[in-house]
């Protein structure tokens, strides 16, 4: 095929990609209504997606006229911006699906206000995907965004704040508890944004690992990937306290009668969920959680137990456990991982990098107890006020969550259920709670201010 | 198509491609006008600066580090392997690029120009095909040279 041909072969099938993408967009936002940032992000992709139809129609005329060299320069052109498309899409779609009837939506404001309180991420704003699957995502933003400031993506998107995307299972959708696992996703949208991880750091791990693992470059990236899910789950710690671990600890796979093996063993991902969990717990710890009520809790009880397991007794990935090349490869990279300095360095970067957050703590020290009555008697907890200011929703949370994990005292005894030991009369009453938590956090947010 | 496969390992390559293909446009400008002395560009300045960030990390002003290019991981790799293909240093190319826009000489501008596109054409050529199958995997977190 002639270059010529070629070109507008690829013009025609850009423009479609870009076209039907842009009228899916068109479509949805004119049936549903989306939250705040969400809705901004699929506005932006419609304007881009008629620039980039302008585009594609301009490298048509350049090619029609140009010599040898222009014609390959507006063939490699083309194959970027389908590129870039077909990037945006895997974007939009979960986007689409995230309208505001399938999410938390007080909680989603809540936490793109809270996040964009940091200085280190000043006024990102958070755009909510729902996700076929079980679990929390975060979608890598920051590459994205270098991809939306380049010609001819760029037009609209030079002043645009910075967008986190987030993602949710689709069955979570209603949950306030559940969904403050978000917050971990909330830390590796700060560790990409802000560079935690650098590629300097990667090659220093590299030079650490190279005399004990041949193939060191492998194991850099392993232990690197480690060690931002340890961060991740530092920074949601500090920033939304306990109802971050409990969430975590109450996920359907990390029920309390779990398999041991399983919390001991470490995934190619993730480290074992005894050692997050006990880092997790050192923070709790140093914000004084130990000396609140929330250490009455049976799973603060859990927590200090699962967090005292010994690191000797980690195990390597499960497929690598009875592989006699590879377990010793793994435990020397798990022990590299747990070094207290490595540790102690993870700690520090996020705790710089949260250094102006607000302590959890000192919010629930002040509303927990008349939440948690409030709650009690059925009552949205935003009438709770303390010299006239309502109620912060962290406090809401982690209330709502010691209300919950503590067995809803009182309210039992003044909401008319019919079978109160009924599973579904449990789980109808905890979603109530959960409803006027998320009530409380919309009049926080909406607020005179 | 860039779904099979994880798209953060691609995206590094996604936007170098669309970088480079501005880039190009800025050349294709003066490469039609040779006798005119064009001016440094943002988007020439930016690969300039972009490159001089990638010898000396250190000297980058942070303030300015999310909008340099050439940073990533993937970007780099890629920049190298192409300046070794084209026997070039990182040197040549900002020498080059810089030569373009201050030279009054319009036969050697055509010469640099003419050497500049055929550099970023392969660079851009090799992102492509990178971001179609992706070399490397980049552990989540690395982000930019000298930003810890």
């Amino acid at each position: 095929m002639a270059l010529n041909d070629a070109i507008s072969h690829k013009c025609a099938t850009a423009y479609k990609l870009i076209s039907s993408l842009r009228d899916i967009v068109s479509s949805s936002r004119a049936g549903n209504s989306y939250p705040q940032w969400s809705d901004y992000f699929l506005s932006f992709c419609e304007r881009t997606a008629d620039e980039s139809l302008k585009y594609i129609e301009n490298r048509l005329e350049i090619s029609k006229s140009g010599d040898e060299i222009e014609c390959k320069i507006v063939n490699e052109q083309l194959s970027s911006l389908i590129q870039s498309w077909e990037m945006l899409h895997a974007f939009i779609n979960p986007v689409i699906a995230a309208d505001t009837l399938k999410v938390p939506h007080p909680l989603i404001s809540f936490i793109s206000e809270h996040i964009g309180s940091l200085n280190v991420v000043k006024d990102a704003k958070i755009v909510i995907e729902l996700t076929p699957e079980m679990n929390y995502h975060q979608h890598p933003l920051t590459k994205l965004r270098k991809v939306l400031t380049n010609p001819p993506l760029n037009k609209y998107y030079k002043k645009e704040p910075r967008l986190g995307f987030l993602g949710l299972p689709c069955s979570q959708s209603k949950s306030l508890f559940m969904n403050c696992q978000l917050y971990h996703e909330v830390g590796h949208f700060i560790a990409e944004e802000t560079g935690v991880f650098s590629t300097e750091w990667l090659d220093s791990i590299d030079s650490q690992l190279k005399g004990d693992i041949s193939n060191s470059g492998w194991a850099a990236n392993t232990v690197q990937t480690w060690m931002g899910e340890l961060f991740a789950d530092i920074i949601a710690v500090r920033l939304i306290g306990p109802a971050y671990t409990f969430a975590y600890i109450e996920q359907p796979k990390l029920l309390e009668n779990l398999p041991e093996k399983q919390i001991l063993t470490f995934g190619i991902d993730h480290p074992a969920d005894s050692l997050r969990l006990r880092e997790q717990l050192d923070i709790l710890k140093e914000d004084e959680w130990d000396k609140s009520q929330i250490s009455s809790l049976k799973q603060w009880e859990e927590l200090n137990r699962i967090a005292a397991i010994k690191q000797s007794d980690y195990l390597p990935p499960i497929d690598y456990q009875d592989d006699a090349v590879m377990k010793p490869v793994w435990e020397k990279m798990m022990s590299f991982l747990c070094q207290k300095d490595k540790l102690k360095e993870i700690h520090n970067l996020a705790k710089k990098k949260t250094e102006d957050r607000i302590r959890p703590t000192d919010l629930f020290n002040a509303y927990g107890e008349s939440i948690s009555e409030y709650l009690s008697h059925g009552v949205v907890p935003s009438a709770c006020r303390k010299n006239g200011e309502m109620p912060h929703p962290i406090a809401i949370i982690n209330s709502a969550v010691y209300f919950l994990l503590s067995g809803m005292k009182g309210l039992f005894d003044i909401v008319q259920v019919t079978e109160k030991d009924k599973i579904s009369s449990l789980v109808w009453l905890e979603h109530r709670v959960e409803m006027w938590c998320m009530k409380a956090i919309e009049d926080w947010l909406v607020r005179p201010r | 198509m860039l779904g099979r496969r994880n798209i953060r390992d691609s995206m590094g390559y996604v936007t170098l491609g669309l970088f480079t293909s501005a880039l190009l446009d800025e050349l294709l400008k003066i490469k039609k006008n040779p006798g005119a002395t064009p001016e440094h560009t943002q988007v020439i300045k930016l690969t300039i600066d972009s490159l001089n960030a990638i010898k000396s990390p250190k000297a980058v002003d942070k303030q300015s580090l999310p909008d340099l290019v050439f940073q990533d991981y993937q970007e780099v790799s890629t920049l190298r392997k192409t300046l070794s293909s084209f026997s070039k240093s990182i040197d040549d190319i900002v020498k080059t690029l810089n030569d373009i826009c201050i030279t009054s000489d319009s036969e050697k501008r055509s010469k640099d120009v003419y050497d500049a596109i055929l550099f970023f054409m392969e660079l851009a050529h090799r992102s492509i095909i990178n971001a179609e199958c992706t070399e490397e995997r980049v552990p989540p977190g690395v982000k930019l040279l000298g930003s810890k």
